[in-house]
């Protein structure tokens, strides 16, 4: 496939770097493979044990594994909203990290939905859920959604590098079974007017699909809570609340993800300043629309006076429970964004990121909150229960997989790194197109403007 | 030689005597068995089979029932008894025996019966025996109607040892209509000389679909016949047909038809764009631009 300058230089840039693996590297994916080690260790002993090595009991019967799956679908809103908006609204500078937020997409949409599976006690029945699954039911509504989703987020991502496996296909790598499988996924691509028109056409539509099909997905996980009767948990705007949480999230794990990217693959050209000021800014009105959510949340709550909504505010208002959490969590998680990136003294790269992982980080907590409080505030009175049984405490093995799941996120985040690269090389001038429509408004406009004369002339003429 | 005790030996003596006695009574006490109380019944239903049961209650535990032990049954004649059959008791404390027609029963001259149960008892529970003399009657149900009044006729009747029928005067016959978890009782009377207890029946009284009812009448706990059981069907019921109003609930097994229609067209709006866009990768496939041969070029 032909190259112009600019995408032939990033491609022997990225390329060679695909191939070889640096000491921090190796290092790195031996501190993934152990944590996920850890995983598989804390996996097998609750399989051997079952649900009671976890912190989970009868009342309690979420915890932080469904805390991180609404975490990891969450941080997928990142490519979904992120690059179907930039995508569909054509923005320049949208190309170096468009990447990055598709990869998190799949990557987190993948791990996301096994958190399901470690939550449930009979993985023998799960089939049951294709052979006896309720339409009205919000879970399977969920399952139908996340799949859907997946599916979307995979066909988004590589019909948005097929021009750069193209490109690689005919690079000449040292590793030739690169080159079979890049020929094998670029299905014969080389850009000739025709195959830009319907790759085009069919990113537009992907663009345009994933944008609802993510707000949708989302929805239905807030849903599976904001239908059930309990405190905390039955409000109308937890759908817009979770939408709004998870694109928050999804934009700190980008701009962190950035971070990481432009810091150890040397990316400091591709991705600059700007990328972080305009992501900052997208985080932080982010921010303050979560903010919003939130506190209308809470005070509708508090102002009804509900016995139960109350025994979950106390809860979390209550220094011996839940108030520093929640204070990391509403307050500063979502205000120091927003103080940091509003003042442009403070906005920096790395203020930026580091406020985004705090924001993350809140985000986190506050998935945690929206779970545990409500659970441990049962609508029957809890009498002669032992404490573990009503108050939840995450166990090592709880702990091991969560920390599996990231660390398994970032190894398949490193292998797509290794497989594509993390900048789309293939520059696409879309310039053009803009240009092609000026002029044919401007033919127009004076097509018009010749008739309009040619109008008047003939009136001219009969008057005369 | 003579063998004396001295007196400090002697008391204790006496009192490690004493001791031992206490301690055998103590035992005892313990080993003391439990009164059981049975009640032998005679049951007789539509199918005409009769059934002997036997409730076994352990007096000392507050009558709770005797599980899981055999009762012995009997029919007992002037000089000798027929053994039928041993059976255990169930949760209830009830031993069910089946009277069929291999069953040799002695009948006296007015064919009256004599059953006897007993339980043997073991080291916990003491024996219990219990009787009961039992006559051979039918009871047979029919309705009529006069004018627009509707009759329930259920007629009680002795059968001798010579088959001679005999009308039953003087006994009361319970009503009932079957519901769908328990007996409506709608009366009762005794019955005249003619052996007939007449009933007038209730008007507008629900009925199934078709207005079908089950009339069922009852000779309860009498001291010489025994529990007997007749049912018979008629269709003097209101029809009802049952419209149950649909309200939506968590275990409903149908989901809502706006709800179907609308994951269809959303599930279906998404897959047709994903079978779209697969096309447009064969097609984007297919459509590679094709180098002509260099030989076709320079003709």
């Amino acid at each position: 496939m032909e190259l112009d300058s600019k995408s032939t230089r990033a491609l022997h840039f990225f390329a060679p770097q695909m191939e070889k693996i640096s000491k921090a590297g190796i290092i790195n994916i031996v501190i993934m493979l152990l944590f996920i080690l850890g995983g598989v260790y804390a996996l097998v002993v609750q399989i051997v044990k079952g649900h009671v090595v976890t912190g989970m009991r009868d009342n309690v019967v979420w915890g932080i594994y469904i805390a991180n799956f609404i975490f990891f679908i969450g941080i997928s809103y990142a490519g979904a909203l992120i690059s179907g908006i930039l995508h569909l609204l054509r923005v320049e500078w949208r190309t170096p990290i468009i990447r990055i937020a598709e990869i998190i997409t799949v990557v987190s949409t993948l791990i996301g939905p096994s958190y399901i599976l470690l939550c449930m006690g009979r993985l023998d029945r799960l089939h049951y859920l294709a052979l006896y699954g309720r339409i009205q039911s919000p879970i399977i509504w969920d399952v139908l959604a996340i799949s859907t989703y997946l599916i979307g987020s995979i066909i988004f991502l590589y019909l948005a590098t097929i021009r750069d496996l193209a490109a690689l296909r005919d690079y000449p790598f040292k590793q030739k079974w690169r080159n079979k499988v890049y020929r094998f996924l670029a299905v014969n691509f080389n850009g000739n007017s025709e195959q830009n028109r319907f790759l085009d056409r069919s990113l537009d539509i992907m663009s345009a699909i994933i944008i609802p099909l993510a707000v949708l997905v989302h929805s239905v996980l807030a849903w599976i809570f904001g239908m059930t009767l309990r405190p905390g948990w039955h409000s109308t705007i937890f759908a817009p609340y979770f939408v709004v949480a998870a694109v928050f999230s999804g934009t700190g794990v980008l701009i962190i993800a950035m971070w990481i990217f432009r810091r150890y693959f040397h990316l400091e050209t591709y991705i600059t300043k700007i990328h972080f000021n305009y992501l900052g800014i997208i985080l932080m009105i982010l921010g303050a629309l979560y903010a919003y959510f939130t506190f209308s949340e809470y005070l509708t709550s508090w102002y009804g006076s509900e016995t139960w909504e109350m025994e979950v505010l106390f809860k979390l208002f209550d220094q011996d429970e839940y108030w520093w959490w929640f204070f990391f969590a509403a307050f500063v998680g979502v205000l120091l964004p927003i103080i940091v990136i509003l003042i442009p003294r403070f906005r920096s790269i790395n203020s930026i990121t580091a406020v985004s992982v705090i924001a993350v980080l809140a985000l986190w907590v506050k998935r945690y909150l929206i779970i545990i409080p409500t659970l441990e505030t049962p609508l029957l009175p809890l009498q002669d229960l032992r404490p573990e049984y009503i108050h939840y405490q995450p166990t090592l093995v709880e702990w091991l997989l969560t920390f599996a799941g990231i660390a398994m996120f970032c190894f398949l985040f490193y292998l797509f790194a290794k497989f594509i690269p993390i900048v789309p090389v293939v520059k696409v001038k879309e310039g053009r197109n803009y240009a092609d429509l000026r002029k044919m408004v401007q033919n127009r406009i004076i097509k018009r403007k010749i008739k309009e004369l040619k109008l008047k002339e003939a009136q001219k003429m009969q008057n005369t | 030689m003579s063998f004396r005790i001295r007196y400090g030996n002697r008391c204790i003596i006496w009192i490690s005597l004493i001791f031992i006695f206490a301690i055998g009574d103590i035992d005892a006490q313990n080993t003391k068995k439990k009164t059981i109380r049975s009640k032998i019944e005679y049951f007789k239903d539509q199918d005409q089979i009769g059934r002997l049961v036997t409730t076994l209650k352990v007096k000392e535990d507050r009558n709770a029932p005797l599980e899981g032990v055999l009762v012995h049954f009997y029919s007992i004649g002037d000089t000798s008894k027929i053994f039928f059959d041993s059976i255990s008791t169930n949760k209830e404390g009830q031993a069910i025996f089946v009277l069929n027609e291999s069953s040799n029963i002695y009948k006296d001259s007015l064919g009256l019966m004599t059953f006897e149960s007993e339980y043997l008892g073991n080291q916990e529970y003491l024996s219990a025996t219990s009787n009961i003399r039992v006559q051979t009657v039918e009871l047979s149900l029919s309705f009529f109607q006069k004018d627009t009044v509707k009759y329930i006729s259920a007629e009680v009747n002795e059968i001798r040892l010579d088959d001679a029928i005999v009308p039953v005067n003087g006994v009361d016959v319970f009503i009932y209509i079957q519901g769908t978890f328990s007996l409506l009782n709608i009366g009762d009377a005794e019955t005249n000389h003619e052996g007939k207890a007449i009933f007038e029946f209730p008007v507008e009284m629900p009925g199934d679909t078709n207005g079908l009812l089950t009339i069922v009448s009852k000779i309860e706990d009498h001291d010489l016949y025994g529990n007997l059981e007749s049912k018979g069907k008629i269709n003097w019921g209101k029809p009802i047909l049952l419209t149950p109003e649909k309200h939506r609930g968590l275990g409903d097994t149908d989901a809502p038809l706006w709800m179907v229609y609308t994951l269809i067209v959303l599930l279906s709006a998404v897959w047709f764009h994903y079978f779209y866009i697969i096309l447009m990768i064969i097609k984007i496939k297919l459509s590679r631009t094709k180098i002509p041969p260099v030989q076709e070029l320079i003709l």
